[in-house]
Formats: C-alpha cells, sequence, structure tokens
C-alpha cells in the first residue's frame, strides 16, 4: 500500500515539476493562447469566412495604419500574407500566392520583397506569425487589417490608396481569408482582379498621396 | 441522489467555467476534458489540437505534445476518469440524453445483443481514435480528427452560425462533418455514454490514470451479494461488482448510492 502510494506521489511530483517548470521556462502559454485560443480554428468549425472582398478605410481594430504602411505606399500597393504553424488552409494557399507574385519566402520566415505584379511595383509581406523573429509592428497588422474581425488563418489583405471622407488621400484595403476557389490558376485570377481594383485606385490617388 | 444533485450541479458549474471566454477570459491552458476551442465562449484550448498541432506533418513540436499531457496526466493522477463523469460538458450532454438510451435496454433485442460478448472490444475503438486519428494522421496527411470532430461541430460550428448566421460558408468537411454529428446524436440517445464508452480520445488518454489515480471505487468482496443493482446503473455499463480500478470508471458514484450493503464507497490513495 505504501509503495502504491510512494507510486503516486511521485508520479504527481513528476507532473506537478514539470507542468511549472514549462510555464515558468518555455513560451507554450504564450503560444497556446495566442496559437490555438485565440485564433479562430476554420477547420474545427468546417465553415469558411463568407467576406466581402470591398476595400474599406476602417481598420479592424481602430488602431491607424503602422508607419511601414504608408512608407510602403510609396512605392506602390501592398500584399499582406498571413500564416502559422500547422495549419492545412494555409498549407493550401500558400503556393497560389508565390506563383501570383512571384516571391519565395520560406514557410516558417516572415518575409519582405519589394516585388511586381504586370510590372508595377508592389511589396509583399509574409507575416508567420509563429515565427519568433517576426517583429510586433508586423504581428499587430494582424489584428489592424482583421477586416470583418474573423481572427482566422490563412488571411491576405491588399493595401492601397483612396481618397477618404476626411478630405486626405489614406490607406484603403481590403482582406480575404481561408481557403478558397478551387485551384491555383482560380486564386490567381482572383488575387489578380483585386490588384488590378488597387493599381487603378492607386494611380488616381497617387499625386495627392504623394503632397 | 442528493450526492448526484451535487454531481450535477457541479458538471453545470464546469460547464459555465469552459465557456468564460464569453466574458473575455481566453487562457493559455488546455482543457483536461473534452470540448472546443472554435466555439465563441471557449476559454482554453483543447487538448487534442495541441497534440495534433504538436505532430503535423511529421513537425514535432515537443512543447505542444507533453503541454496537454501534463495537464491531462495531472488531474488523471489525482481523479482518474472522474473527469469524464463530473466535469465534462459532453458527459453532461450525454447525462441529460440517457433516459432514452436506459429505456432501450428494456427492448428484447438489446437484451440478446448484450449476450454477444463483442461489447468490450468496441471499446477498444477509443484508443485508435487517439492513436489513429490524433496522432498518425496528423503525421502523415494533416489535421483528419479537428476536421470531421462531432464535438466541433456541437460546440463550435452550431454556435457560430447561430451568432454569425451569415459570415461563413460550409467548407468541403461540413457536410461529413454534420453526417457523423447526427450519427453522434443518435449514438448518445441509444447508447447511454456511448460517446464516452466507444469514441471519445480523451477518455482513452485518461482510462489508464485509473489504474494509478488518487482517487478511485472500491468495492468491499465481504460485504458486497452481487445483486447486480449497481451494474445495472452503472452508465459506463460496468460489471461493478467484480471491478477493480476499471478504465472504463468515470466515478459517477451512481455504484456507491445504489449499492443496498454499502459495500462500494469511494476510495483515495
Amino acid at each position: 500500500m505504501k509503495k502504491f502510494f510512494a507510486v503516486q506521489m511521485s508520479l504527481l511530483i513528476i507532473i506537478s515539476i514539470s507542468f511549472t517548470g514549462m510555464l515558468y521556462y518555455t513560451d507554450i502559454y504564450e503560444k497556446i493562447q495566442g496559437g490555438i485560443v485565440e485564433v479562430l480554428c476554420l477547420s474545427c468549425i468546417k465553415l469558411y469566412p463568407l467576406t466581402s472582398a470591398d476595400f474599406t478605410f476602417q481598420t479592424g481594430t481602430g488602431e491607424p495604419h503602422p508607419d511601414f504602411i504608408w512608407e510602403s505606399l510609396k512605392d506602390g500597393p501592398i500584399f499582406l500574407h498571413y500564416s502559422e504553424d500547422a495549419c492545412a488552409a494555409c498549407d493550401v494557399m500558400f503556393p497560389s500566392v508565390l506563383k501570383f507574385l512571384q516571391v519565395e519566402p520560406e514557410k516558417d520566415k516572415s518575409y519582405h520583397k519589394l516585388t511586381s505584379f504586370k510590372d508595377k511595383p508592389v511589396h509583399y509581406y509574409y507575416v508567420y506569425l509563429d515565427d519568433e523573429a517576426t517583429s510586433e509592428v508586423w504581428l499587430n497588422t494582424f489584428g489592424i487589417y482583421d477586416k470583418d474581425h474573423i481572427h482566422g488563418l490563412p488571411m491576405f489583405s491588399i493595401v492601397t490608396i483612396n481618397y477618404a471622407h476626411s478630405g486626405i488621400i489614406e490607406p484603403y484595403y481590403t482582406t480575404l481569408y481561408g481557403q478558397f476557389k478551387d485551384n491555383d490558376e482560380q486564386r490567381i485570377e482572383f488575387f489578380g482582379d483585386l490588384m488590378d481594383e488597387a493599381f487603378v485606385l492607386y494611380d488616381e490617388n497617387l499625386p495627392g498621396f504623394i503632397k | 441522489m442528493k450526492f448526484q444533485l451535487k454531481r450535477l450541479w457541479f458538471q453545470i458549474l464546469t460547464f459555465f467555467s469552459v465557456n468564460l471566454g464569453a466574458i473575455g477570459l481566453r487562457t493559455g491552458f488546455c482543457y483536461p476534458l473534452f470540448y472546443c476551442h472554435a466555439c465563441p465562449a471557449a476559454t482554453s484550448a483543447c487538448p487534442l489540437r495541441a497534440m495534433e498541432k504538436s505532430v503535423y506533418k511529421g513537425s514535432s513540436a515537443l512543447d505542444q505534445l507533453l503541454y496537454p499531457i501534463l495537464i491531462l496526466g495531472f488531474f488523471g493522477t489525482v481523479t482518474g476518469r472522474a473527469i469524464c463523469g463530473w466535469a465534462c460538458p459532453i458527459g453532461l450532454l450525454q447525462r441529460a440524453t440517457s433516459g432514452p438510451a436506459r429505456k432501450l435496454k428494456n427492448y428484447s433485442i438489446v437484451k440478446k445483443l448484450g449476450r454477444y460478448r463483442f461489447e468490450p472490444y468496441l471499446r477498444y475503438t477509443k484508443y485508435f481514435m487517439l492513436i489513429g486519428f490524433v496522432f498518425i494522421t496528423a503525421a502523415y496527411f494533416g489535421f483528419m480528427f479537428t476536421d470531421i470532430c462531432p464535438i466541433g461541430v456541437l460546440t463550435g460550428t452550431i454556435p457560430i452560425i447561430i451568432l454569425e448566421p451569415y459570415k461563413f460558408v460550409p467548407s468541403s468537411f461540413f457536410w461529413p462533418a454534420i453526417a457523423i454529428f447526427i450519427l453522434f446524436i443518435i449514438l448518445i440517445f441509444i447508447i447511454e455514454r456511448g460517446w464516452c464508452r466507444y469514441f471519445c480520445p480523451i477518455g482513452a488518454f485518461l482510462a489508464p490514470f485509473n489504474k494509478v489515480s488518487m482517487l478511485h471505487i472500491d468495492v468491499d468482496q465481504e460485504k458486497c451479494v452481487h445483486c447486480n443493482l449497481c451494474a445495472i446503473e452503472c452508465p459506463m455499463g460496468i460489471d461493478v461488482a467484480n471491478m477493480y480500478r476499471d478504465p472504463e470508471c468515470i466515478l459517477c458514484g451512481k455504484c456507491v448510492n445504489v449499492c443496498p450493503r454499502d459495500a462500494i464507497a469511494y476510495g483515495r490513495f
């Protein structure tokens, strides 16, 4: 009996110490919170967001657009691509974006490149949420450009400029979520149409924006 | 019966605790029970998702594997499968659907089926679910369990559709998952605690802990007259009089309450 009690107590102590150690010395709590609990698992709900591709000025969190977005918009529209570890839909969409913008990011590393679309400059930002090297500023944009408050992955935002009601030219964006369309060709065509729209707005408003 | 009422209150209290996300409490813990983090009100993560993520397509994120194992291990060591009987919201649901299943037991065809001794073997299905669907498919093909999980449909999909009816469209897994969910509902209405007995991967994980848990059910063989009232009352269909630290026991205490000779009691250590 005493032997059995000793086994139980040892097991409990080992588990308790290991668990406390994990909480104290690793970032597992934040990983689970940020990577599972706070992100809507689209595969768990077996649904995809039905969102419009309409552009808007209003950011997801109400925060202003970050400085690097304003800076990048001086060169051309921006394509923001958000992904995370162990995300089936991210894996499906990843090659489509690579083909669309002719970029070659590593899947698990955040990345930036000034690339082109129809010979016009586009800033491509790949934000991998589980890459510890990703800057806080980039990570914050996941909430800022969460247009429909889905908080699900993958997420794609196209940012351009437009004349706002305030009388000044401001960033104007749209966001898409999850896996959509059936194959790479259809996705590339869909992204292409949105990018065309972004460039029309960009070209119209660029003179006022630079001033 | 007062004891069972206490258990019911505890289950209801746990149900509210796991849904504190509704008031903004979203932690980085894993539940030690079956509940989906995709539920709009979820407080914590499903331990199965963390396990799946840890091995997803050949990756080996040991921290994400160990973390839910330690949480489940802690509760398993202290209480065994009492989590299933006392805390799990899916257990609460099955408690509510147990009436029709109990009535079905009186039909002659069910009694006839009961004579075949294959039922204990079906209980191994949950271990296959845990190893096969949570680990092997996640490691080699990608997520499969979460794509078809009926608990995800119940606690994630349905509330989201109700709360935000025009915001989502079905994915390719939606209809297969709905079909499995319908089977799940049928199962829990025709077999008392059918999900816990045969399919629950969390139950499969906790079951071996019954062998070493500090809390368990003891049967005093000297007092027992083998009247079998306990076995009839047991929601898990265990031969209580002859059990010793049975992995299937969810420590609900129904056998303790029903025993006319007080031969069954909770044991500690």
